[in-house]
């Protein structure tokens, strides 16, 4: 080969090159991307450890998308613990537009932002789909003075600190701002006086059933058990209508009490910033899909969650007027952070 | 000034009392001087933590504060402990068992520390760039090379390809454990 | 009589094929998981818990369970073998174990901890079987003041036993408490200490902190001898997974003394196993004949510690099962599944389902017989490990302390903390500064000032809450005597010995 032949070549290579670059870069491959979607591995994330609601909620959803076939691909679930959901949702930053990132989040996705652990906030995720909704309770020990949730306000109207109130998780989150948000509307005006006394995981059931404490606010589930044996009594829970089934359809709501609000604790799945519109779309329908099975009602059913399946358009509506209640909730009590 | 060193003197009796050996070792001095250095730069930081904005805004200082300050005492204590503590005899007593207790270090010793630090800092940057497999099978390799030596290059590649293939098939097949 | 009754009728709930199975299968994976450092029995049952739906629910607790104690008879382990703790309650098994490692004593080490969990275990689950809804209910009376001065006991006994330098024990302790203190502050949601880094607002993980204290520490140790023992293996004729009549001896009074205070502590919700046998070694140390042989390889040091693990595990799903109050992460997993089963744990479920109830807790008794069948062959495979020369073990332990201290906390920060904290115990011990006061800070540290500060609110700010029970009482009584008493002792002997001495 001589010199001249093999500029040219050089030249036709760089050409070559160049015009495969001008296609990637004009879609011709995300195009293809978009129609093979999805041809490898997702990378599902819990934001907390293994065992938590975040850790069951989202493994629950890849066994049944896996068992019951919608979505072929594995999904492998990656727990990123830390910083109350802080952690992963940093991570989700560096996956920007990653159509492969999946996270499930719930209240304190928002939270986090407007108490000032981070700067980010429910916008710098994608809203796939919200899947399920908890309620919290409010309980008291067995030989309390306290007979309804109103007694508590009253008590609480006349000294806001003379009820030790424990919950379990730290202030600002949301065992406290359930009930804070009903004592506002109960009409307690000082709530910023009330005492809210953070427990670790079991420890604040156990203080309620030793006396040490006198009200538990926390999830409806983890009542039940000491509730059905005596040893506690569930005073009101914060689901905007009666349970029908099983042992909390004798609790009232707080509306039936005269307080006219109602707390959930929902849970959905999101995609990082930037997440393609098709996998948006792709996941949700997946999504839509998968709450229909039986499969995944029975798990609810277990769980005590209820279904409240929302499309992307209606979770973005739904995070924020969510948003806007916890905001000025948390700028009564003093909490917030973010302006 | 003579009474202030004998009053320092009694002190130091008497702290030497609760603690017989908290003079063994030349570098006790300098584990009190940094644990008062300790106490109170952590003790300055606690008193700049932010308020609660809930229930009683100093709540989350006062601990802090309080280890800061024992942290600072404790710190002081041990100094003034090994300010009067040298009697001739007691330190050549102490030096005579040190050097009986402890066997030559190696003249290796300090590159290798080195280099396996240096290992380990560079080991944590790639893990989650370059991937668990990657990064280990580098790690590992680089460190038997380092502590194992050439002579046993086929052991050492050997053991690093079996260890990191068979911790990744452990986690991620056998207890779907993810790693990056 | 009719406890009797409900014994056998628990048993012939496990004895039954598929649960024994299960009871097998947990054993074994409760085994492994214990034994990978970084992975406690909380991460093999949550990731296991999908499986335990398509199992009957009494099968799927007794195999929870299983997994559960089998982690509590693998966790030591790599503590005596490596020197690097598994998880927070095997820290302990580093302090004698280990050295008996390095004495050639491995099969013994493995034998004693294995034989000492099994006893540990057998008789907690006798005690739970007698009398396990009282003792819970006993349990209740534990308020924040007395979880306060329960652990101020715990730190006391523990920085005692620094007896040659006390003033080095507690700036250990303190140096342990100021890690604590980084993270989201738990009672208000303040920041401190974070310096804006997102990975320590939950604090640093304990793993981290003992993994770097132990085994990074001990490599940069060796590496000063390793010229000469570097090619040497440690052990290369490997005996019976046994101990000798003199060791056995020696280690069944520990054994049967501290079963009972692991058991009581593990009950207690939220008090974990690192309490239990920090106090178990504390005990045995103070009350022992030659204290001096404690930390070089004394087999007491290494039995106690290990019944009082196993009690403790016991009596921490205890709660769980009688008042459906979970005492401790792994617990509350359980909790869930319990739950996802369609179960209401609580008194209530000795007579709605008794076959869970009672097979639960008769299932710790069988259990504690097939972990023992399951370990002692498992630890003849692993003391082989030994036969590595050093310059190839080293660079594996670091590679193994990597990994563990990822999966306990999947940040890549706890890594350069891993290096940090290997430095910090190098340093340590160069200075003779006591590790065993900080372990125990780091790990009740938060849940100390936590309580504390609990109390506080629950009294609107009065101190003399702590002294409001006989309990919390006694416990303050404990931690002043446990610090004033090798000194009152020691300066009654020399007061005896030389009465000369003290005249000027």
């Amino acid at each position: 080969m001589n010199t001249m032949s093999c500029r040219r070549f050089a030249k036709l290579v760089v050409a070559i090159s160049m015009a495969l670059t001008c296609c990637v870069l004009g879609g011709v491959v995300s195009n293809a991307a978009e129609k093979t979607y999805p041809n490898r591995a997702f990378e599902f994330i819990a934001p907390a450890g293994p065992g938590g609601g975040w850790d069951t909620t989202i493994r629950m959803v890849a066994r049944v998308l896996g068992e019951q076939r919608i979505i072929t691909q594995p999904m492998p679930v990656m727990n990123k613990p830390g910083g109350g959901g802080g952690v992963a949702l940093a991570y989700l930053q560096t996956k920007k537009g990653d159509p492969y990132e999946v996270a499930v989040y719930s209240p304190p996705l928002l939270l986090i932002r407007l108490t000032g652990q981070t700067e980010l906030s429910y916008k710098d995720v994608t809203p796939i789909a919200r899947l399920i909704c908890d309620y919290g309770a409010f309980a008291v020990p067995k030989n309390s003075p306290y007979n309804t949730i109103n007694d508590v306000m009253d008590a609480l109207k006349k000294n806001p600190k003379s009820v030790k109130i424990a919950g379990t998780s730290s202030p600002g989150s949301m065992d406290h701002i359930q009930f804070l948000q009903a004592a506002k509307v109960a009409g307690v005006t000082n709530i910023r006086s009330i005492q809210y006394i953070p427990f670790q995981g079991g420890e604040g059931l156990a203080a309620l059933m030793g006396g040490h404490v006198d009200m538990l606010t926390t999830g409806m589930a983890e009542t039940v058990g000491p509730m059905e044996s005596g040893d506690i009594r569930v005073l009101a829970i914060t689901a905007p209508a009666r349970i029908k089934e099983g042992a909390m359809a004798k609790v009232p709501t707080l509306r039936e009490l005269g307080i006219a609000t109602d707390f959930v604790n929902w849970r959905g799945l999101f995609g990082p910033p930037g997440m393609p519109d098709y996998a948006v779309e792709y996941l949700s329908n997946a999504l839509a899909q998968m709450v229909q099975t039986s499969q995944w009602k029975e798990i609810c059913a277990r769980n005590g969650w209820a279904e409240a399946f929302l499309g992307p358009k209606e979770f973005v509506q739904f995070l924020e007027t969510t948003n806007q209640e916890y905001r000025s909730l948390l700028e009564d009590v003093g909490l917030l952070a973010a302006k | 000034m003579r009474q202030l060193l004998r009053l320092s003197h009694r002190a130091c009796r008497i702290i030497g009392y609760f603690d017989p050996g908290g003079a063994k070792m030349s570098g006790d001095f300098t584990v009190g001087a940094l644990a008062v250095l300790i106490g109170v730069a952590y003790s300055v930081q606690a008193l700049r933590l932010p308020r609660a904005m809930i229930g009683n805004p100093w709540a989350p200082t006062y601990f802090p504060l309080g280890i800061g300050v024992i942290m600072t005492i404790l710190g002081a204590a041990l100094c003034l402990r090994n300010l009067h503590r040298r009697k001739p005899a007691e330190q050549a007593e102490n030096q005579a068992t040190q050097a009986h207790d402890k066997p030559a270090v190696d003249k290796e010793f300090p590159r290798l520390a080195l280099c396996t630090i240096g290992l380990c800092i560079l080991y944590a940057m790639i893990f989650s760039r370059l991937g668990f497999i990657v990064s280990t099978l580098l790690f590992l390799g680089a460190m038997l090379f380092l502590v194992n030596g050439k002579r046993g290059w086929l052991a050492n590649i050997l053991v690093s390809v079996v260890f990191t293939f068979g911790t990744w098939l452990t986690f991620e097949r056998l207890l779907m454990i993810h790693l990056p | 009589m009719e406890i009797a009754r409900n014994i056998l009728y628990g048993l012939s709930v496990v004895v039954q094929p598929v649960n024994l199975l299960w009871l097998t299968f947990g054993c074994i994976m409760g085994s492994i998981v214990g034994m990978l450092p970084g992975i406690g029995p909380a991460t093999g049952i949550a990731l296991l818990l999908p499986m335990t739906f398509v199992l009957k629910p009494a099968a799927a607790l007794i195999m929870m369970c299983a997994i559960y104690y089998g982690a509590m008879f693998g966790g030591s382990r790599c503590s005596i073998l490596l020197n690097i703790p598994g998880d927070a309650s095997s820290v302990v098994s580093c302090f004698d174990g280990y050295p008996m490692t390095l004495k050639g004593q491995a099969e013994a080490a493995l034998a004693i901890s294995a034989l000492a969990s099994f006893i540990g275990q057998m008789a907690a689950a006798l005690a739970a079987m007698v009398a396990a809804l009282p003792i819970t209910r006993f349990a209740l009376r534990f308020g924040p003041p007395e979880y306060f001065t329960l652990m101020v006991c715990a730190l006391a006994a523990t920085t005692s036993l620094a007896q040659d330098s006390l003033l080095k024990g507690f700036i250990s302790l303190m140096l342990g408490l100021m890690i604590t203190t980084i993270g989201i502050d738990l009672q208000s949601g303040v920041q401190r200490f974070v310096f804006g880094i997102p990975e320590l607002q939950m604090g640093i993980e304990f793993v981290v902190v003992i993994i770097g204290l132990y085994a990074v520490t001990e490599i940069l140790e060796n590496y000063k001898t390793l010229s000469s023992t570097g090619d040497t293996p440690m052990q290369t004729k490997f005996g019976r997974i046994w101990v000798s009549k003199e060791q056995w001896r020696r280690s069944i009074g520990p054994i049967l003394r501290q079963t009972p205070i692991g058991f009581l502590i593990g009950i207690l919700p939220g008090t974990g196993g690192t309490i239990a046998t920090m106090m178990a070694y504390n005990n045995e140390k103070q009350i022992s004949k030659h204290p001096e042989e404690f930390g070089k390889g004394a087999i007491e040091g290494l039995a106690a510690p290990e019944a009082a693990n196993n009690s403790c595990s016991i009596g921490a799903i205890l709660p769980m099962i009688t008042l459906g109050v979970p005492g401790s992460g792994t617990a509350a997993i359980m909790l869930g599944a319990l739950m996802i089963a369609g179960l209401q744990p609580g008194p209530l479920l000795f007579q709605h389902h008794p076959e869970i109830a009672w097979g639960i807790i008769a299932s710790m008794f069988v259990g504690a017989i097939v972990c023992l069948i399951v370990n002692l062959p498992l630890a003849g495979l692993l003391v082989r490990l030994l036969a590595i020369p050093p310059r190839i073990m080293y660079p594996l332990i670091l590679a193994i302390s990597f990994l563990g201290v990822y999966t306990a906390g999947f940040s890549t920060v706890d890594l350069y903390l891993l290096t940090i904290f290997g430095l910090l115990g190098y340093f340590m011990r160069k200075h003779e500064i006591p590790s065993a006061p900080l372990i125990l800070a780091v790990v009740i540290g938060s849940p100390l000032e936590q309580s504390f500060r609990q109390s506080l609110m629950l009294s609107d700010g009065s101190l003399r809450i702590f002294a409001r029970s006989g309990i919390s009482v006694t416990l303050l009584a404990l931690a002043v005597g446990s610090v004033v008493f090798p000194f009152a002792s020691a300066w009654l002997r020399k007061r005896r010995q030389q009465p000369t001495a003290v005249s000027h």
